[in-house]
Order: C-alpha cells, then sequence, then structure tokens
C-alpha cells in the first residue's frame, strides 16, 4: 500500500518486453498523452484490458468566494471518470486462501504416559485417604517404579502435568473435608463465562490432560458418577478425535471441540479453586450459633431444596390469617429467588438449605421440622427478637439470613430492610463492614401485631420501588407481598405507582381469603 | 476513442510499427496492473492516480424481489484525475 511513481513502471515494461529505455520512457509519456487527446476529442477512451476512461459532464452550480464571500458560479465542467474492465476488478479483490491444515493432534502414546503419572497419584494418595471410594477401575495398577519421575518433562506437551502432579496432593487433601460441596460448586460454576480460549491445540490438550487428572481426583472422592462419566466421555472425545486423519474438512471443527473439553474442564478447575476460598468463610462467628445444621451434609441440589421447602411451607403459618396455598407457594419461590445473596458470591445451595433449617424453626405447628429447627430454637433465647441490635455486615450475609436469626424467620427480612434504608438501597446486596440496626418485633415472628405487619409491609414496598427502579422483572412479588402484611399500606400508596393490566389483576388477586 | 485508435497514435508519435506499439501500450497497463495488484498507488504525474479502495459490505435493495440482498465487502479500484488533466479536459472541451 505504498505509492509508486513513474519509474518502476517503467523497469517492468523494459525487463518484460526486454525494450530499450529510452523507447519506454517516451512510450510512457505518448500514451498518456493521446488518452488526454483522445477524451478531449471523443470524451471516452478505451483502452482493452484495463479500463475505460470517460468524460461525465457536471453541470453549472452557485458557489461561494471564500475570500471575499460573494456568490460566484462554478462553471460547468467535465469530470474524468475510470471504469476498470471486469479482469481488473477482478484483480484487485483480496485473495481468500483455503486455512492452512493444521498439525494432526499429539499422538495418543502420550495417554500412556499419563496414565501413568495419574496411577502414581491415585497410590499416593490412597494411602493418604481412608478406603471406601470408588475402585479406580479404569486407570491399570501400575508399579509406581514405572511411573517417571515427577520432573519438568523436556518433551513439550507433557511439561506442564508434572507440576500440577506435584501440587495436586496438597490441594486435593484439603478439599477431602468437604467433598460433597465441593460438588455444588462445581456444579455452579459451570454456568461461569470461561476466561480466555486457549489458542494452541497441543497446550489445549495438554491442559485438557492435566485438567482431566484433577477432575478425576475430585470425582473419585466424591463418587459422583455422573461427573466421572462426563470426564471419561471428555476423554474419549478427546482421544476419539486424534483418529481422526489428518486431512480432514473439520480440522478447525475438532479444534473447537478440542477447546470446548478444555473449557469446560477449566471452569471445573476454577470451581475447584473457587471453593478453597470459600473454606474459611465457613467458620464465620457472626451467626454461625444459629446455623447449627452442616449445609454440606444436607443434598445440596438446589431443585431438591426449593421442592422440600415448598412442600413445608404450605403448612407453615407466619400470621394470623391463613393464605391460600398456592400463593404462598408462589411466595415462598420467589421469595427464595429475591433471598439477598451474599456479598462476594452467590450460593443458592447455601440459602436454601438456611431456609430449609430455619423456615420451620419459625413454627411449632409442623411435624416435619426434622432438621435443625430445635437446635436453632433453644440456642438463642426465645424472647430476643423483639430487642433492638445493631449489626456490622460480615462477609457472606443477607438480609434473609440476618431475619432468620434474629427473628427466626428470614421471610420477615423486610423488617430490617425498612429499618434501614439509608444505609442500604439494594436489599440483595450488603456491603461487609456497615453497621446496620435489627429492629425489634413488637409481637412475636408468630404473632406479629399491626405495627408490625405495617413495617414489614412498608419494607416489601420500598423493595418493590427498588426492584422495580432497577428494572427487575419480578419486582411485582414485593407488592404482592406488602399488600399480604398490611392491605391499606398499598392503597395508599396506589396512587404513585402505574401497573400494567396483568399486574392490577394479579394485585387484586392478592386478597386473602377469609375463613 | 478505441484500443485501435490509440495505438495507430501511438505508433504514429512514436514512430514504430502498430504491432510494436500495441505490445508497448499493453505494457505499459500491464506494469500498472501489476502495481494494483499489490495494493500500491499508482501515480502518474500530470494525468492521475490509480489506487485501490476498500468498499464494506452493505444491504441494497431489491425492487424485483422487494427485499434486501447483501452485497459483500470488496475492493474497488479508484482514479482521480491530476489538477492539469482536469484543467485541460475543460479547456479543451470548452475550445470546442
Amino acid at each position: 500500500m505504498s505509492k509508486v511513481y513513474g519509474q518502476p513502471l517503467l523497469d517492468d515494461m523494459a525487463r518484460s518486453q526486454s525494450l530499450p529505455m529510452p523507447l519506454v520512457k517516451q512510450a510512457a509519456r505518448e500514451i498518456l498523452e493521446v488518452i488526454r487527446e483522445g477524451l478531449i476529442r471523443d470524451k471516452v477512451v478505451k483502452v482493452s484490458n484495463f479500463g475505460t476512461f470517460r468524460l461525465k459532464p457536471v453541470a453549472a452550480r452557485r458557489g461561494i468566494n471564500p475570500q471575499t464571500g460573494e456568490s460566484i458560479t462554478i462553471p460547468a465542467r467535465h469530470r474524468v471518470i475510470f471504469t476498470p474492465c471486469k479482469a481488473l476488478r477482478d484483480l484487485i479483490q483480496p485473495i481468500h486462501r483455503p486455512p492452512v491444515p493444521t498439525e494432526s493432534a499429539r499422538p495418543v502414546s502420550d495417554d500412556a504416559h499419563t496414565q501413568t503419572a495419574k496411577a502414581t497419584t491415585l497410590s499416593a494418595q490412597s494411602e493418604a485417604r481412608q478406603s471406601g471410594r470408588q475402585a479406580t477401575a479404569s486407570v491399570p495398577h501400575i508399579d509406581a517404579s514405572l511411573a517417571p519421575s515427577v520432573q519438568p518433562d523436556p518433551r513439550p506437551e507433557t511439561t506442564e502435568q508434572p507440576e500440577p502432579q506435584a501440587s495436586a496432593p496438597e490441594r486435593l487433601v484439603t478439599i477431602d473435608t468437604q467433598p460433597t460441596s465441593k460438588q455444588n460448586s462445581e456444579s455452579e460454576r459451570k454456568p461461569v463465562e470461561p476466561r480466555t480460549p486457549k489458542p494452541q491445540e497441543a497446550v489445549s490438550k495438554s491442559l485438557a490432560m492435566q485438567a482431566e487428572d484433577r477432575q478425576d481426583e475430585s470425582i473419585r472422592q466424591g463418587s459422583d458418577i455422573a461427573l466421572e462419566n462426563r470426564a471419561r466421555s471428555e476423554q474419549q472425545t478427546v482421544s476419539a478425535q486424534t483418529e481422526t486423519h489428518p486431512g480432514d474438512i473439520t480440522s478447525s471443527a475438532r479444534n473447537y471441540r478440542f477447546l470446548a473439553a478444555a473449557l469446560i474442564i477449566v471452569i471445573a478447575v476454577i470451581g475447584v479453586g473457587l471453593l478453597m476460598n470459600e473454606v474459611p468463610p465457613m467458620d464465620e462467628p457472626a451467626a454461625t450459633d444459629m446455623i447449627a445444621i452442616n449445609p454440606e451434609e444436607n443434598s445440596p441440589v438446589p431443585g431438591t431444596s426449593n421442592s422440600g421447602v415448598t412442600a413445608e411451607q404450605p403448612a407453615a403459618e407466619i400470621e394470623d390469617e391463613p393464605v391460600p396455598a398456592d400463593i404462598q407457594d408462589r411466595v415462598n419461590a420467589t421469595a427464595k429467588n429475591a433471598a439477598p445473596t451474599r456479598t462476594d458470591r452467590a450460593v443458592p445451595t447455601r440459602t436454601a438449605t438456611e431456609m430449609a433449617g430455619s423456615a420451620p424453626a419459625s413454627t411449632n405447628k409442623t411435624a416435619e421440622s426434622a432438621t435443625a429447627s430445635g437446635t436453632s430454637d433453644s440456642a438463642r433465647p426465645a424472647e430476643d427478637f423483639f430487642r433492638e441490635r445493631t449489626h456490622t455486615i460480615a462477609n457472606g450475609e443477607s438480609l434473609w439470613r440476618l431475619a432468620g436469626n434474629h427473628y427466626h424467620d428470614p421471610l420477615l427480612w423486610p423488617h430490617i430492610y425498612q429499618a434501614n434504608t439509608a444505609i442500604i438501597d439494594n436489599p440483595d446486596y450488603l456491603l461487609v463492614g456497615r453497621t446496620i440496626t435489627l429492629p425489634g418485633l413488637q409481637g412475636s415472628p408468630e404473632e406479629l401485631t399491626r405495627n408490625d405487619r405495617r413495617n414489614i409491609a412498608e419494607g416489601y414496598y420500598l423493595a418493590y420501588l427498588y426492584y422495580k427502579k432497577t428494572g427487575r422483572e419480578d419486582a411485582l412479588f414485593a407488592l404482592l407481598e406488602a399488600k399480604r402484611y398490611d392491605k391499606e399500606l398499598v392503597e395508599e400508596q396506589r396512587g404513585q405507582i402505574k401497573l400494567t393490566r396483568t399486574e392490577e389483576l394479579k394485585l387484586a388477586q392478592q386478597v386473602p381469603m377469609p375463613d | 476513442m478505441t484500443n485501435a485508435e490509440l495505438t495507430k497514435a501511438l505508433a504514429t508519435r512514436l514512430g514504430v510499427s502498430q504491432k510494436k506499439a500495441r505490445t508497448l501500450l499493453d505494457a505499459y497497463v500491464d506494469a500498472i496492473k501489476h502495481q494494483l495488484d499489490r495494493k500500491n498507488t499508482v501515480v502518474l504525474r500530470n494525468f492521475g492516480t490509480f489506487s485501490v479502495k476498500e468498499v464494506a459490505a452493505k444491504h441494497s435493495y431489491v425492487p424485483a424481489k422487494k427485499s434486501l440482498c447483501l452485497i459483500p465487502a470488496h475492493s474497488k479500484l479508484n482514479f482521480k484525475a491530476a489538477k492539469k488533466l482536469r484543467n485541460d479536459i475543460s479547456e479543451g472541451v470548452a475550445d470546442e
């Protein structure tokens, strides 16, 4: 893309046709002269294999003399237009070369290497850990002497394996204490966006191998068949890929499949790493005296917790008026969704199990309050909920959890919210270190007084306003809850909120049916 | 002016045969095309500038089908006449 003046053209001409330079120079001059005269005479000059020069008339127009400012007439003139011929048009188009087929993947013999390396760590680990885990049927037992020593291997595809193998034992032993929760965070982390794609196939493949090693270790601890199958199938796809012949047109598709498999495993590894950081916050003193249940022991799949809670909730009564079961379910489902999340990370499983633990604690009517309601009741004096306290937000706390601790009913979190609107604006997002007041209840969580319900309704209403302002789609649930606690409040405020027709209908339905 | 007329005039001016003139003309044009192939801008003094420009993809309306069609991105050849050529043309044409 540089400018070329006359000389290179002359050189080209002389060289290609072996013509003498003086003739070439003169010819270049004369050609342009002839074209110029031809344009003047005929207005069209057609040069074969090149293009056509044309004169296009341009009408006279008004203009302004930029120096004097007076209007002048720009005379009619002709424009010189060149239209290239088809061959020239095609000549200048960029050339799209087909993608060069990449090298075929590294030979499968590396699998033997990884197998032996895997077996080394496994045999080393099995002595450190208790027995009773699933036998590693897929990995053949190989004598440790055969396995390569854990040193940096000169071969590029295996340089990355020995180091993580050396570091893996420490990490895995620490993970050992909480096997099931790691499954949680792994399954939770799956939807997390991957960071950067690995550009090189060999690097990604070796990383996939090394990540698969870690994956297999963690699988054996938790004995989760689904994850193991998935890792095995991924390994199979990886090895299957290497068997396709190199001239395959879908080599780029193969790359993408490698990358996808590597990315999924990298995400799992990231989940493992993040879980490591989650282990300390478990020992937070802030509210652990309330949480006597061990969340990790419960089956942490959110689906089951959801159904478990919603099955219990219809029987749970927070106040005097019976509430239709379907609205109660919906309220509980949405309230759980609205449950203020942790400041650092979203842990829906923990809040679900907290709710399972503490929500039945609010009532003694249900027979199914088996797990920890009794312990949580006995852990604090029953009259504590009407005392007003100040509280500094610690790491991992939410309004839901605080309400559960203080009032034994996390559904009363708007009571805290409405007392602290100067400090908290987003009820789902508490900042660590702020000091908030936990207001007292006049009555008890089972029997809320009129003022209590007014305050709670006010909290829900303020939450509704916030959700509406920040564009949350299901904001209406907060308004419905506000109405449930205090009808008059909502009716007073009706003038200030705009509802769609559907929302109005939903609001109208939210009238509790009298017995 | 056709190519034939061009070569005839060229042959007369250079004092060579028409065949030779044709060869010279083709060589000159090939030299320009060679530079354009390498995406260079060819500047011919007092005549004009040939350059290669990129055109972005765009949709255009097809009345027959009443729909838009996509014109993919491509390159185009641009010629800008030199000032002397423009002036000479305007004078020459005006004189007629």
